[in-house]
Parts: C-alpha cells; structure tokens; sequence
C-alpha cells in the first residue's frame, strides 16, 4: 500500500437541463448536410468517432448518423427548425431528450476508472480529446467522450443513469489505490486485505 | 475475446457486436417459384464450413453498421472485415456507396 | 468379458489390483465391416452396442480419430431429464431415461447415475406459465414432473437465493425427480466394454477423411487408417457432422457453435440437486468430488475450436452467483469447450440421408448426452432396419422440407 498515494477520487456529475436529438442523413448528399449545418450553425463531423463543440455537442454515432446535445429549453426548437430544413430530403430528425442522461466525469484517474468497465483503450493516444465512442461501460450501452484529458461525457439511457451512477462510484472506491501516471496499471485490482 | 475491426470504428471488444451469420444468403426474389427443398436450403441449410467463413456482424453497441468478416472457424483469426455494397453513408475510404449509389440495393 | 463384481473387486484388491484387464481390446481395423459407426462419443459406442444386442450385427466397427468420449460426451455437464414440451421430444428422451434407469445393470459397469432431480427456474409470470404448460404436457406424456414454489425450492437448496428482490427473483420451478446426472466419462467405457464384449470393434485414433459414395450408395469410408468398406455407414460425430456430410457431398441444416463448461475446486456438499435457469442462463450441480460444475451458453458464432470466449465465461459466473451469492467465494479449477451441432429447431437429426445406406444422428446441440442411450437405440434400429423407429421417425432430414419441425427452444429456453 506504502508505495502509493490514496485514490484521488472522481467527480461524478449529472448535466442538467440538457437536451438531445438524433439526426440521420447521408452525408453524401451534400445538399441535405449543409441544409442541416446551417440550421446548427456548425459542421457535422464526418470523421468516424469524433465530436464536434460550439453552441452545441454534435457526436458522430454512425456514418450517416448523429447525436446532438443542446440545452434543454432549446432541443424541440431546434429539433423542428431541423424537421423543417430537411422535409425535402431523405433525412430523420428525433428529439430524444427524454430518453437520455449525460454525466460528467471527471478527475486525473478517470480514464483508470472508466477503464474498469469499458473495453475501449483509453490512453489519450487512441482517444484524445474531440474523440468519441458508443460502447459498453459496466453493463450499459453508453456514449463515451472525451473533453479534456480528465474530464468525459457519458450519454446513457435514462433507465439506465441510476445504475451507471452507483457503477462508476463503486468502481472509484472499490478499486485500486491509483499509482502516479506513466506506471502500469492492472485496472480492476481489489487491493482490499 | 474477439477483436473485430469494425470499417468505421476500428478495432472493438467482441462484447460490442452481435452475430448475424454466414454472409451472402440473399432472400429467393420469388418464393412461390421455389420448390420445398429450395426454400428449405434458404432457411435452414448453412455452409457450417471448417475452415474460412463469410459472416456478418453488426456494431451492435457501437455505429450499429452490418458489416461483412472472413474468419477462421478454427483458429478464430480474422481475416478481414469489409463494407457491404451499398452501405449509407458511402465507404469509410471515401469511396462510393450510399443511398444515391446503393440505393437500389438498399430497396 | 470379465463380469464386474463386488467380489470381483475384493479378489482384486487382494491381488493388489495386478490382475485388471483391459475393459476393451484395441482392435485394429478389418477390410469390411457390416455397419460401420463414425464417431466413438456416446452415441457412437450406444449404437454399436445395441446393433449388437438386439439387431445380431456384431461385424460392426466403432472408427473414433481420437479417443473414446474425448468429445461432447467427455465435456458436458451431464445433465440427464426428459421433461421436454413436444410430444416427438419427450417420447424420445424419456426412452432414454428409460435406459438410463438400468444402465449400469444392463452394462455390468457403473455409470453413476444419479437421480437427485432437475429444477427448471422460473423467473417471471410468462416463465411460470411455460412451466406449468410443460409439467402438464410432460404428465399426460406420463413422465413425472411437477410444478414447486420458491418455499419449496428454498428448503430443498438452502444455499439458492429466493429473495423477491433478486434481480431475477425465482418465482417457481418444474422439477423431474427422475432426472438428474451421470458420470460422462462411464457412459462411454461402458458401452465401449459391452459393445466390445459382443464382438464390436473400437478403433482409435482412426479419422475417417472420406466417404465412398457410388451411384447413390455409400460404400465404404476412407480413413487414416486404411479404407473399409461397408455398406451401411452411421455417422454419429456431434460438432462435426458437416464435415462428414460434405464428404458424402450432402448439406446438414446444422451450424457448429462453441459451449463452453467449467468446474470448481472441490466444496463439501452443498448442492444435492441440479439447478437450471434459463434467464440467467446458466446451469450447475455437485459432481462426487464436491466440484461445483457449471455450464454456460454457446458462443453465438460458428466454431470449431473446441474453446469458448471470455464474454460467456463472465456470464455464467454471474448467472451462477446471482442464484447462488455464496458461490462467489468459490474459485474456478477448470474450463473446457466442446462443439456442439445445433439444429434450427433444436432438436436431433436422428436419420437417413439422399444416400442410401448413409445414415446422420446429429443436431443434438447442447443436449444430448442425456439421450446417449436413446439415442443409440434408435439409430441402431433405424441401421439395421434401414428404416427409422417411430420414435424418432418425425427427427427425420425431411421435416426441414415438410416443415414439420419440432421447435423445442422454448422449452429447454437454456443449454443443457
Ligand atoms: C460444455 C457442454 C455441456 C453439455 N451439457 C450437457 C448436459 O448437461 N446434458 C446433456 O444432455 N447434453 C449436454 N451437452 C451435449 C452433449 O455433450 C452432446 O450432445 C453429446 O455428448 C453428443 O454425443 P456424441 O456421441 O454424439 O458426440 P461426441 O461425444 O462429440 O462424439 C463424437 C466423436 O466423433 C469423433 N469424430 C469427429 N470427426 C471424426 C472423424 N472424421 N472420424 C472419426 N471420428 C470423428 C470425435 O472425436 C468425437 O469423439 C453438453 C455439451 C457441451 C459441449
Ligand atoms: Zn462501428
């Protein structure tokens, strides 16, 4: 135990007042896209995994899919100024706010907790900040972002925030009293006497 | 553990797919037109091969895309994955595909 | 064949266990045989032996490419029960059953079977009525089984968890006292030692890498160990039914998936039953040794790699500490796989093929150690009368054509 320091701990943090939408076009259709990203007010990103910031998030989920996260007030607004600019094209537009939840988490050791339950790598060399994921984390489906080196995003289903909750806070006191960064980390070790 | 590179996202755990099978089974464009044991070779009857399999999967916990891989039913190694025809959103090199040029496909 | 007694064991014992001889001899293969049996797994051996017994063919070979009950019959979990819901099922397994019961007599060798009983969980009101469905199916099918409560459960498994707040609260369960487990590797020696006994030879180390097949008749196999030649050729080689099919050039309607099991270091006794759930999906019992031994579900891909994945692994555990939260102290010893042939409608092909005088008993998938008896009765009638017993006349190739299929998924709902 001596050699190392006593876990630092993670912040977990529900972000309120937040609103989604999920929007599917093909992106080949150049026409419908920039219908779309003026209406956003930013670009879409095309580069599979990554995430885009401005007024709001819009996450990359498939190649001719995204996640738009926005404040809440503004979400059924602009899911219909959305509606209204792709009636013409091939194109879906779905307010999902109610169905989801997106916490933050954050502290130097998160990645080592997140790491626990998500068989993603998440050294920061294969997944920096702007990079984004749908994967597993515990035993729910999650969309996982990273923001800044000790901070992500975690988008889950509502029915499923209360338990991914209780998951990460287990995983940050169950585990391992963290070693400094750059030692090798066994990610899931129960140090407990 | 499986490792499957899925064409869009790269390497993934085996835990964020679902299996769709052998690859290339096409649904009879006339059924009527088949006799009992033609229909019966669509439905039920696989190649089960012991040696290289084409298969699908899809990203089931991540892009959610179907996808094609050629794997050793033996070894388990992947051989490679690759983009079925007509996949939306076109190819991730970029290359053609999508509802304009699948679309057909696409039904 | 030396009769196996208690006597015979003292006498033994006092020669210091010198005088044992070979339950079987290591026969070398012949040019020609009447029946040739591809496959020395249960059903093999069980084959052989009843063409034997009651059909007076003993010019019969058993060819094995590795050695006897080195397949599914020597990897499984040994779960033996017959409460299926379909009719054409439960006539089937319960013949089994029936055999099972007399076994170790019939066979002068002790196959350790063990009817301490098999409860099937239910977990939700839709899982109760299935059950009560099946143990009312099951009874006018005259086989036993009956519908218990979770109090009824508790006091027979103390160490279950029937909490109403479990994630999966058990709610009910069918149990058949009749069923239970034997010993795997038993079965096999057993019906090795009568088979040969009758004059069956079991050939090991002999893979079969063709079959001779002319104008429509099978002829004769090719083999590792030289051809032979026989015109009447039962294949009976579980995960890898495919693979002798495609020798003959036939398809099967069966796809080969990894299953895996595992067993733990030995406990005192805590378990004097066999416990299945189909929504954790899992299944466990004791064995003799105290192990606790645990089945999973298959790999969702075709497989031929006789392993499993990790993902199963972790999902049998936690189905297995879900219904049993002390387990979870238990460490486990040992984890295996074996390739089990799954049908669409998971249930057996038990037949003759477009080729005449080849005939397949395959599909068994996950369950069908405990037709090991049953199934080589039938198969061996359906050899020597080229024609298939009514038992298991509807397990025919035709029903995927005729589309009277057997759909048992729901009652088993659980690998087993
Ligand atoms: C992990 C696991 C758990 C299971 N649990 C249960 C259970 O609890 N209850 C139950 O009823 N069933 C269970 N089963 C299913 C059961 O084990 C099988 O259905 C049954 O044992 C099949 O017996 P078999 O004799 O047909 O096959 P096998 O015992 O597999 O025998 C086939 C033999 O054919 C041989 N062979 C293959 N190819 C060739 C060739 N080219 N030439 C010569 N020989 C060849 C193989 O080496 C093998 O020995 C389980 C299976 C597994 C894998
Ligand atoms: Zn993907």
């Amino acid at each position: 135990m001596s050699e190392s320091a006593p876990p630092a701990g993670i912040a977990i943090r529900v972000r309120s007042a937040r609103g989604f939408i999920n929007l599917r076009l093909n992106p080949r259709n150049r026409q419908a896209l920039e219908a779309a990203e003026r209406v956003l007010g930013q670009q879409a990103p095309l580069s599979a995994n990554t995430f885009t910031g401005g007024e709001h998030n819009l996450y990359w989920l498939g190649p001719d899919e995204w996640l738009i996260a926005t404040g809440a007030q503004r979400a059924s607004e602009l899911a219909r100024e959305l509606a209204e600019a792709l009636k013409d094209f091939h194109a879906a537009v779905n307010d999902v706010s109610g169905g989801n939840v997106e916490l933050l988490v954050s502290g130097a050791n998160a990645s080592m907790v997140l790491a626990k339950g998500c068989p993603l790598d998440l050294h920061p060399r294969a997944f920096a900040p702007g990079q984004c994921a749908q994967t597993g984390l515990g035993r729910a489906a999650v969309l996982l972002a990273a923001v800044d080196p000790s901070t992500y995003a975690i988008v889950v289903r509502r029915s499923f925030a209360r338990y991914l909750r209780r998951w990460l806070e287990n995983a940050d006191s169950a585990g391992v009293p963290f070693r400094a960064a750059g030692k090798r980390q066994q990610a899931g070790y129960r140090s407990s006497p | 553990m499986l490792l499957i590179e899925c064409p869009w996202c790269g390497p993934r755990a085996e835990t964020e797919f679902s299996y769709g099978g052998e690859a290339g089974i096409f649904r009879p464009a006339d059924p009527h037109a088949l006799s009992d044991a033609e229909w019966a070779d669509y439905l039920f009857y696989r190649s089960n091969p012991r040696g290289t399999h084409r298969e699908l999967w899809n990203h089931a916990q991540g892009c959610r895309r179907w996808f094609g891989v050629e794997r050793d039913t033996v070894s388990y190694r992947i051989k490679r994955t690759y983009c079925l025809s007509g996949a939306s959103g076109g190819q991730p090199d970029g290359s053609a595909g999508g509802l304009e040029a699948g679309s057909g496909k696409r039904r | 064949m030396k009769h196996y007694s208690a006597l015979g064991l003292l006498r033994n014992a006092l020669g210091r266990n010198r005088r044992w001889t070979p339950a079987w001899r290591s026969a070398g293969p012949k040019k020609s045989y009447d029946a040739v049996i591809v496959g020395g797994g249960g059903h093999g051996l069980a084959t052989a032996y009843y063409l034997a017994r009651d059909h007076g063919l003993r010019n019969v070979a058993v060819l094995e490419k590795g050695w006897i009950g080195g397949g599914n019959t020597g990897r499984n979990t040994c779960i033996v029960r017959s409460n299926y819901l379909w009719t054409e099922a439960s006539l089937l397994y319960e013949k089994s059953l029936k055999l099972w019961e007399g076994l170790s007599r019939d066979l002068n060798f002790n196959v350790m079977f063990s009817q301490r009983g098999v409860y099937n969980l239910g977990h939700s009101l839709q899982d109760l009525r299935d059950i009560e469905r099946r143990v009312n199916a099951n009874r006018l099918n005259g086989i036993d089984a009956e519908v218990v409560g979770p109090a009824k459960i508790k006091k027979a498994i103390p160490c279950i968890n029937t909490s109403p707040g479990a994630r999966y609260p058990i709610l009910g369960a069918s149990l058949q006292r009749r069923g239970g487990v034997a010993r795997h590797d038993a079965v096999a020696w057993g019906f090795a030692r009568a088979a040969d006994a009758l004059g069956v030879d079991i050939i090991e180390q002999c893979e079969v890498t063709g079959i001779e097949v002319r104008a429509g008749r099978a002829l004769g196999v090719a083999t590792t160990r030289g051809a032979i030649s026989s015109e009447r050729i039962g294949v009976a080689v579980a995960g890898n039914a495919g693979v002798l099919a495609k020798m003959a050039g036939l398809r099967l309607p069966v796809e080969s998936h990894p299953l895996q099991a595992f067993v733990s270091e030995p406990v005192r006794p805590v378990l004097n039953t066999v416990v299945m759930s189909g929504a954790v999906h899992g299944y466990i019992s004791q064995s003799d040794k105290g192990e606790l031994v645990v089945g999973a579900g298959i790999d969702a891909y075709n497989g031929y790699g006789q392993r499993g994945s990790f993902p199963v692994i972790e999902q049998a555990m936690q189905a297995v500490i879900e219904l049993f939260p002390a387990f979870s102290r238990v460490r486990m010893l040992r984890l295996w796989g074996g390739i089990v042939d799954i049908c669409p409608d998971a249930c057996p092909i038990v037949s003759k093929t477009p080729v005449e005088g080849l005939y397949f008993n395959c599909g068994w998938g996950t369950g069908g150690f405990k037709a090991t008896p049953g199934a080589g009765w039938v198969f061996a009638h359906t050899l020597a009368c080229d024609r298939p017993h009514e038992l298991n006349a509807p397990f025919s190739l035709e029903r995927f054509s005729s589309g009277a299929l057997i759909d048992e998924h729901g009652a088993a709902a659980v690998a087993h």
